[in-house]
């Protein structure tokens, strides 16, 4: 099996940062989480970094290599925490309250890469990451007054002989 | 023949190379004085074993006091990647070493070592810091016990 082709790193840099729980330094089908499952964890972790990019209007996958590097190091790290947690060690482990705080490792990553896209969209954007908007992006309409109170619009449909146009019809 | 110096480093080498000479059940690599960062590199099943700097028991000196008798317990230990159901494992390495060393008392011929044994074997486990219930090494920690004789001759106040 190979990794998707909108994933970011590689079995090999999660092996790296993990080589306790592999064979002479490689993930195979006798470790402990095997090759394929790592590939799956990578496929998924990525996955869900790039629902949080795609949100932001981004073409996933971003290709930009400095970008690719960054997202590269979030799978990684992320995918090393779950092959730690296969192991009962590590950050993600069941049981291991002080570090999860009661929350499953999907929360603790679509919390990690929703905070990091919004966190950085405007680096990623700015190294070159392909962003599109849609046209309304950007437009704001304030509804309260500064006590707070909800602000009444001056003028209404159909006020002052308007007569709107239904221009889908 | 006896010793002349260095008891404690002679019998961490000699235990080396005795269970290295069992290469059907322990690969050389993985048979250290000392060095334990070969247990992040990825063993699944195989055996790691390393043995400590030892302890002085008791000694006493004899003949023209230059002979001198010690008594040493080294601590070996070995480890096994606690996977699922390492004991099977573990348990054949555990006897294959106490085997090595019942089989060796002059742990291969070393001059001055006299008589070594296993004196005890203890189970234990090594769990990840902060983890949960699983642990990642199962282990052995053996006493061996090695009685040696020195002789400082022409040498300090021998001279």
């Amino acid at each position: 099996m190979a990794l998707g082709a909108n994933s970011y790193g590689t079995v090999a840099e999660v092996a790296a940062l993990t080589p306790r729980w592999t064979s002479s330094g490689s993930f195979g089908a006798t470790t402990q989480p095997t090759e394929s499952h790592v590939e799956k964890f990578i496929d998924r972790v990525s996955a869900t970094l790039n629902v949080f990019l795609a949100e932001a209007g981004f073409s996933i996958p971003v290709t930009q290599a400095d970008c690719v590097l960054m997202l590269d190091d979030f799978v990684v790290i992320h995918v090393g925490a779950l092959c730690d947690a296969v192991n009962g060690a590590g950050t993600y482990v069941p049981g291991e309250n002080n570090n999860l705080r009661g929350r499953t490792s999907f929360e603790i990553i679509r919390k990690s890469a929703g905070d990091f896209v919004a966190d950085h969209a405007d680096g990623l954007e700015k190294l070159g990451a392909s962003r599109t908007y849609s046209m309304t992006d950007g437009l704001e309409c304030r509804t309260t007054d500064a006590a707070g109170d909800t602000i009444t619009p001056f003028f209404s449909r159909k006020q002052m002989g308007n007569q709107p146009i239904e221009w889908d019809t | 023949m006896v010793m002349t110096a260095s008891a404690d480093a002679t019998i961490q080498a000699a235990i080396q190379t005795v269970i290295r000479a069992d290469s059907d059940n322990f690969t050389s690599a993985n048979v250290t004085l000392g060095d334990v960062r070969g247990l992040s590199g990825g063993l699944e099943s195989a055996s790691y074993v390393v043995i400590f700097p030892g302890t002085l028991t008791s000694g006493a000196r004899g003949g023209d006091y230059g002979q001198v008798t010690q008594v040493w317990e080294h601590p070996v230990i070995l480890y096994h990647r606690w996977r699922n159901d390492e004991y099977a494992t573990h348990t054949t390495a555990r006897d294959d070493i106490l085997d090595i060393i019942n089989e060796n008392p002059t742990l291969g011929g070393t001059d001055g070592i006299v008589n070594s044994i296993v004196s005890a074997a203890t189970l234990g486990y090594l769990y990840p810091k902060g983890g949960g219930d699983t642990p990642t090494y199962v282990m052995t920690t053996f006493t061996v016990m090695c009685e040696c004789w020195l002789l400082y001759a022409n040498t300090g106040e021998f001279a």
